[in-house]
């Protein structure tokens, strides 16, 4: 009982000093915003651009914006993590490392759900470039992976570390 | 001595590489003053890393309270106030909620004694940490550790930089900790006149070995005589 109540001091204290701060919502939505652009960009037929340069200029963009405003808040709540070298801080305090450890693995998982979508979204840029014609696989790809997965993987992590 | 000890330490000898403590025994008892005297690497900083650091390996044993702090780290570090130069709090966020976030964590951490003792220092709560002097800082931690109640206070060179004005103070307040006989301090200094005057017990280190520990006033004089 006292283990647990250890566990969920823990956790109370990261949920109050969260890494994900109600100033990086902009970052996020702008993300969202950029990958919602990049999947119905990848559904616009290549032959009709209306400028040759802009066939390749859109996916492009958004194939490089989305994912950059993505990690933005990451950087952003990993920096501050650095700065207060949470490990050194905790160390003095009567917590034990294992609770610590377990706590900090779960918040990794969460860091890397962030990152997996931009995976997804370099997929779509680079398949962008390859494909010349649209078809109904790519849109459905497009559909599946540029729309909704950062979208989603981005709503979870904003329900996950309890965001006030 | 008083029957009670609050800190022991009992042939504590570092293992490993690493400049360590070499069969270092004294005790501590409660209500009391002590001051840890040593040139720079003498191994002040290394005794007080033995205390709060689980990592470190080493022979013999350290107490708090009666305890051996191996058997449970966590409950030692529960007992113990530190405070020192380095900042241990989120220098971005103000007195008052680095109180909030980390107090939770001590079992007796009273948060209506920590706003009393902070209020009575003169530092107000809405002050970050970062943009603190070094005097509020010092403020701060001991409102901070006085808040959990602790048996122990560490205090790590707290003295270093300190004027004359606020020494005064400073001596005042570690000695209203110590007065109830509940708890005691351990000072680390490297200035011996403070010492002398100003604690009950002294331990001296040189190179990781306790040469001298004793009543203040003997181990001066003792010492006075030897260095002629």
């Amino acid at each position: 009982m006292e283990r647990k109540n250890e566990y969920e001091r823990i956790k109370s204290f990261f949920k109050d000093y969260s890494f994900i701060r109600s100033d990086c919502t902009p970052f996020l939505m702008l993300s969202i915003f950029f990958e919602l652009f990049h999947g119905v960009a990848m559904m616009v037929p290549y032959q009709e651009a209306v400028l040759d340069g802009a066939v390749y200029l859109v996916p492009m963009t958004t194939g490089i914006f989305g994912p950059a405003f993505y990690l933005i808040p990451s950087f952003l709540t990993v920096g501050k993590g650095k700065r207060m070298k949470i490990g050194e801080l905790l160390k003095y305090l009567p917590v034990e490392r294992k609770y610590l450890k377990r706590f900090r693995a779960e918040r990794l998982a969460v860091f890397v759900c962030r990152v997996f979508p931009v995976f997804f979204c370099l997929q779509l840029l680079f398949s962008g470039l390859y494909y010349r014609e649209i078809g109904i696989g790519n849109i459905l790809y497009a559909l599946c992976f540029g729309l909704f997965w950062p979208f989603l993987s981005n709503l979870c992590m904003i329900l996950w570390n309890g965001e006030k | 001595m008083d029957d009670k000890t609050t800190l022991k330490f009992s042939h504590v000898t570092g293992k490993g590489k690493k400049f360590g403590l070499k069969d270092v025994s004294f005790s501590l008892p409660a209500g009391y003053l002590m001051g840890l005297a040593g040139k720079n690497g003498a191994g002040k900083t290394t005794l007080i890393d033995y205390i709060m650091n689980p990592n470190i390996r080493y022979s013999g044993t350290i107490s708090i309270d009666g305890m051996d702090i191996r058997k449970d780290f966590t409950a030692a570090k529960d007992k113990i106030g530190f405070v020192s130069e380095e900042n241990r709090f989120f220098e971005t966020y103000s007195a008052a909620v680095n109180a909030k976030l980390l107090g939770r964590f001590y079992k007796q951490w009273d948060a209506k004694l920590f706003d009393t003792v902070l209020r009575e220092t003169g530092v107000s709560g809405a002050r970050t940490v970062g943009q603190m002097s070094r005097g509020e800082r010092f403020k701060f931690q001991m409102a901070f550790a006085m808040a959990h109640r602790p048996v122990l206070y560490l205090l790590d060179e707290a003295t270093a930089g300190m004027d004359p004005v606020f020494r005064i103070d400073f001596f005042k307040m570690l000695h209203k900790v110590i007065e109830s006989g509940e708890a005691s301090v351990l000072l680390t200094s490297h200035i011996q006149e403070e010492l002398v005057q100003k604690t009950d017990y002294t331990g001296i280190l040189e190179k990781g070995i306790m040469t001298k520990f004793g009543e203040s006033v003997e181990v001066w004089k003792e010492k006075t005589n030897t260095n002629g």
